[in-house]
């Protein structure tokens, strides 16, 4: 064991300096360019006319010592012992030797590493930790990531897109890298209540901090069997789990109803416009392991549509942006569904407060956005047989009844009457009739104080 | 201990197979040499077959004197996969830029390979080196091979994250700073808030060169440093001319792209109306051999980024618009404590300083750090009128 007063602590991380390769030291905030020579090697250019040559190749971010040391190896052979990884789990070799760049591909190649991620491509998918070693996941995070990119390797290899394209995944809403604001974003849902375990949970959380920690007020204390637990109301609960990652007591993972999200448009850069969020594109597939065949194909979908479609540099929100929402969702054959329209906070501010709307939005005429009524007209509404005038003096009654305790609106009148002459089938247009009638009366007036009301008349306190 | 038992993994074997890279080889490069690794691997395939996580909340375990830098993990599956009961995470803070030499990464293999299970990420989402998977009994060899090395734990929970930037000024002609030696400088003036949780909830800083962020520090860093020029854009018309020569469709793929206008090409010259150029670095980006940034360069400060939980997702907003990193190091570090003063004292549990912000409003945030508001800070002024104005105070006053 370490002797306690020779414990090193609070060193921090070694200093980069250690590590430059010497062209990179010699040349540390002198260079001018680069060039992408072909997919996955670029050269940057020097003021003072060095030149560094960089083969960039996919890991799967999870990475045995053994692939490390194989990294290494390469590291020896080809860049005098130096290599580093990128911020989005990719290796970088550097080389001032241009005959070694080939070789370093091919290489890189054998050991099972594919080379490319730089320019417009897809650079590797940012991914979390998911069931290889989070408690909180809705979903495998690795699984995904290489379902989706065994497909979609072609864009990491080579550079066929309009733009970049930055996928991101999360296995839960806590999103443990830039999800949200991705290009296209897979994100972990929950969609069920969670589970609680009211023998245990006053032992193992804290009950006010629990309370505390849910975003839209939905757990309150309650008496459960003699425990001392909290209940959720199930109206307000979107299933964040943030009250299990408070308090174990409180799971949320469910192998039915768990599953995936998809997002679209997100964008952490500023060039051209200021960064996204990652809209809403499919609200629900289910987790399949091993593949995520769903996931695969929704994904695939996308990411071709925008390639197909997208002006040179066009990020996917920018694209989204041009062709507006309508045209996404029907290029990419997408449903919309009112999980699409936000409710959370502030959520109007998301609707769309402008006439500015293309040709595709004219395509069908207004009736065809109602959903189907379903009573029908067919009903023949049953004959009314109490007469206005009846339903004027029950009006009246009600107000004079009440005159300096409460005043009502012209619809509470009308409620009012509808019920008290519901076996004679009174309806709403009969009942305004009584209204209309006792105005005309003059036994009351329309007064207005803070609201419209039905009032005897009276001299009010501003004549006096 | 496991007894050498060999798991059936027909899913997760359904991914060795395919283009991409897979996790799955990398798991079984390991499963011969370590028990902890083979049981792995068993319960990630009953995961697979269940379509649920295995493992239980973890929270206490670490090394002794420190809050952070260990996420502890437990199977709740131990009785069947005994080898991987303990399963904790150890975050390595990394070096600036995720640079290494082949020496350096092999003594951290060997000294992960003799404690853990062998198996990292490179890296974690914040910027770590992450060993993943050990039990409590090996974190503080880990911990004293580590350091005897030169190497310490990052952060985790309610401290300051491991900061992390993108590599900057030491390959990439872009770079407005120098975004790893500021990294490495704040690393080090807060080992102390890294190690030993002290704050309301996390709080992270990354360091991008250039407004291409491609540390994404301003969707998920509380402070967030992006370079920036104060002067003209550097232009080299011949070299423009160049690239149009060469097919670049300069009006549609540059002119038009530019978020304020500021660019005219009469097939000659480049005019950029640099007062209204907002550095995005499109044009740049496009035509590198033709354009840089000004030589007057530093970094926009901005704050409050963070992820949905718990009031919603936040992209991190101007706090100061120009500072130079290092002649301003010192004013930069006195906002910093205020900051962290301010939401210490009034920040409730688990509050990101940009929930914070959101909560006391921006205006008395900056009235409470010293920082007078200015417009910078603002997409646009309010347009509600509820405007909850304060009597004139005499200077005397409190």
């Amino acid at each position: 064991m370490a002797d306690v007063q020779k414990r090193i602590t609070d060193i921090g991380p070694p200093h980069y300096s250690k590590f430059l390769p010497p062209v990179i030291a010699a040349n540390y905030g002198k260079w001018l360019y680069h060039d992408i020579l072909k997919p996955g090697v670029m050269v940057h250019v020097s003021e003072t006319g060095d030149k560094v040559f960089t083969v960039r190749c996919a890991s799967p971010r999870i990475l045995a010592v053994e692939s490390i040391r194989t990294f290494c190896d390469l590291a020896d052979k080809y860049c005098d012992g130096h290599l580093r990884f990128t911020t989005r789990n990719n290796v970088e070799f550097m080389t001032t030797d241009e005959s070694n760049v080939d070789k370093l591909v091919k290489d890189v190649s054998d050991a099972g590493y594919l080379v490319g991620g730089i320019g417009n491509a897809i650079s590797n998918v940012v991914h979390t930790q998911g069931w290889v070693h989070c408690h909180s996941s809705a979903t495998d995070a690795s699984g995904v990531v290489k379902s989706v990119m065994d497909e979609l390797a072609d864009q990491f290899s080579e550079r066929k897109l309009p733009g970049k394209l930055r996928i991101a995944l999360a296995c839960c809403l806590n999103m443990c890298g830039a999800v949200h604001c991705s290009d296209i974003a897979i994100l972990g849902v929950h969609t069920v209540l969670p589970k609680i375990f009211h023998e245990e949970i006053d032992k193992i959380c804290e009950i006010p901090n629990l309370i505390a920690s849910c975003p839209t007020a939905a757990i309150r204390p309650a008496e459960v069997d003699g425990n001392k637990s909290v209940e959720v109301n199930g109206d307000v609960c979107m299933f964040c789990a943030n009250c299990y990652t408070v308090c174990p007591a409180m799971p949320l993972n469910n192998p039915d109803h768990d599953g995936i999200s998809i997002w679209v448009g997100g964008k952490i850069s500023n060039s051209r416009c200021a960064p996204k969020f990652s809209k809403l594109a499919i609200p629900f597939l289910p987790n399949n392991p091993p593949r995520w065949p769903e996931v695969v194909e929704a994904v695939t979908n996308i990411v071709e549509t925008w390639a197909d479609n997208a002006r040179p540099y066009e990020r996917m929100g920018e694209w989204i942006d041009r062709i507006g929402w309508p045209n996404f969702f029907d290029l990419c054959g997408l449903e919309f569904s009112k999980y699409h329209i936000d409710d959370f906070r502030y959520a109007g501010l998301s609707y769309a407060r402008t006439s500015h709307l293309r040709p595709i939005s004219f395509a069908d005429a207004a009736g065809d956005y109602e959903e189907d009524d379903e009573a029908g007209d067919d009903e023949v509404a049953a004959a009314v047989t109490v007469g206005v005038d009846d339903i004027a003096d029950f009006m009246y009654k009600m107000v004079a009844d009440a005159m300096g305790v409460k005043k009502f609106k012209s619809g509470d009148l009308t409620k009012a009457a509808m019920a008290h002459f519901a076996d004679q089938n009174c309806d709403k247009k009969t009942a305004k009739q009584g209204v209309n009638a006792l105005i005309e009366s003059k036994r009351c007036v329309y007064t207005y104080f803070g609201g419209s009301y039905i009032e005897i008349p009276h001299e009010e306190g501003a004549a006096k | 201990m496991a007894d050498g038992k060999t798991y059936e993994t027909p899913l997760l074997d359904e991914l060795t197979h395919g283009p991409w890279p897979s996790f799955v080889t990398e798991i079984k490069k390991r499963v011969d040499k370590s028990p902890m690794c083979n049981d792995l691997l068993g319960q990630l395939e009953q995961s697979y077959q269940e379509k649920i996580g295995h493992w239980k909340h973890g929270g206490i375990v670490g090394v002794f004197g420190y809050g952070g830098g260990v996420i502890g993990r437990y199977s709740d599956l131990a009785e069947k996969y005994p080898a991987c009961g303990h399963f904790h995470t150890m975050r390595v803070n990394q070096p600036a830029g995720f640079y290494y030499t082949s020496a350096a990464l092999r003594e951290l293999c060997d000294i992960w390979e003799a404690h853990g299970s062998g198996l990292t990420n490179m890296h974690g989402s914040t910027g770590d080196i992450v060993f993943l998977g050990t039990t409590t009994d090996e974190l503080e060899p880990v911990f004293a091979e580590l350091t005897k090395k030169g190497w310490d734990l990052g952060g985790s929970g309610s401290n300051v994250r491991t900061p992390s930037c993108c590599l900057g000024q030491s390959r990439c002609e872009h770079a407005c700073y120098d975004t790893m030696a500021m990294c490495h400088k704040v690393t080090m003036q807060f080992q102390d808030e890294l190690h030993r949780p002290q704050f309301p909830y996390k709080f992270k800083f990354k360091f991008s060169g250039c407004a291409n962020d491609c540390v994404a520090a301003i969707a998920r860093s509380d402070l967030a440093f992006i370079g920036t020029w104060r002067d003209d854009m550097r232009v080299d018309n011949d070299k423009v001319g160049e690239y149009v020569d060469n097919g670049l469709d300069i009006v549609n793929d540059v002119l038009l792209n530019c978020p304020t206008k500021c660019l005219r090409w009469d097939g000659k010259t480049l005019d950029v109306d640099n007062a209204n150029c907002v550095r995005c670095m499109h044009c740049i980006n496009v035509m590198p051999k033709a354009l840089r940034a000004g030589v007057d360069t530093g970094a926009t400060v901005l704050i409050g980024a963070k992820a949905p939980i718990i009031q919603g997702a936040q992209i991190a907003s101007v706090l100061i618009p120009f500072i130079d990193p290092e002649k301003d190091y010192d004013d930069l570090m006195e906002i910093v404590d205020n900051i962290w003063e301010l939401w210490c004292e009034h920040g409730k549990n688990r509050e990101r300083i940009g929930e914070f912000i959101q909560r006391v409003n921006m205006g008395t945030f900056l009235e409470a750090i010293g920082l007078e508001p200015i417009p910078e800070m603002v997409a646009y002024p309010r347009d509600n009128p509820y405007i909850f104005f304060k009597e004139d105070e005499d200077e005397d006053d409190e």
